[in-house]
């Protein structure tokens, strides 16, 4: 459950179509998973084109972690365990 | 080591010599003997907990192979992490065995020609994917690259040597795997 403040000074936000949102999937480098792997995982899971799968990849690889999907604690959640299902380094984290 | 998966219909074909079968046996059989929890579960008294995955076991492993292949969710928050575990844990460690199962099995074959279904590419490719993440812990591989580097005195005397050359073939197979799948996907 969310208990992040309402940010009243964002009214333009319509919670009813996002009501949960401040919970984020984090993928963290490591340096066993392959390049490719990672893409492919992106592509498969989250049905990424092969650009944006890249471009996380990349992300994850050159930054050190990436923010691979937003969304509710339970939907982050179930995110992170196909992660850890696929062997990827993901937490899940209140996207502060 | 030449050999890689090739596209075959939905699945993949994979031609092995003897010795490398061997060593993918034998490796796989560790994975699945490693993926085992120490102790027995307790006996469950929820069927549907226990049907559905949903174990007691609340720890992070131990083992930092086995950590690597059940990391932490919430590493910054020890009850949400316990509770995280405690509700997907042991479902992770069904799937990733039954992954393993499914590979030990395509590779008990008198051909030498490996043949693997399209749900078998999938195991394949997660199977030898945390393979490879156990034996890279084992071999102390870390983001730094002087971690995969050994002089050629110490490759010669080192048995490990032989482990990282098993390692890299294991990455070129599945390198080979992901790029049959990937094609696939558009």
């Amino acid at each position: 459950m969310s208990i992040a403040p309402v940010e009243l000074e964002r009214p333009e936000t319509d919670f009813s179509i996002m009501p949960e949102l401040p919970w984020v999937t984090l993928v963290w480098n490591d340096p066993v998973n392959l390049m490719s792997y990672v893409a492919y995982v992106f592509r498969a899971y989250f049905g990424h084109s092969n650009e944006e799968a890249d471009r996380l990849m990349l992300q994850v690889h050159n930054e050190g972690k990436a923010v691979v999907s937003a969304g509710s604690r339970e939907e982050m959640e179930r995110d992170v365990e196909a992660m850890h299902g696929y062997g990827l380094w993901a937490t899940l984290q209140q996207d502060m | 080591m030449t050999n890689k998966f090739r596209s075959h219909g939905e699945g993949a074909t994979l031609v092995l010599s003897e010795d490398e079968r061997d060593i993918l046996i034998h490796l796989f059989s560790e994975l699945a003997f490693f993926l085992q929890p120490d102790q027995p579960e307790p006996e469950h008294t929820d069927p549907l907990a226990a049907m559905v995955g949903i174990g007691t076991d609340a720890d992070a492993p131990e083992d930092p192979a086995l950590a690597r292949l059940l990391p932490s969710a919430y590493p910054q928050d020890r009850e949400a992490d316990e509770e995280f575990r405690r509700l997907t844990q042991e479902g992770l460690r069904q799937r990733k065995t039954a992954s393993v199962v499914v590979v030990l099995e395509s590779l008990h074959t008198e051909s030498k020609r490996v043949e693997i279904d399209a749900q078998g590419c999938q195991s394949w490719l997660t199977a030898l994917n945390d393979l490879r993440l156990v034996l890279a812990t084992r071999l102390g591989i870390t983001a730094d690259p002087a971690s995969q580097a050994w002089t050629e005195e110490e490759a010669a005397t080192d048995q490990r040597a032989n482990l990282l050359a098993i390692y890299d073939w294991l990455g070129y197979l599945q390198d080979t795997l992901v790029r049959v799948l990937s094609k696939r996907l558009a």
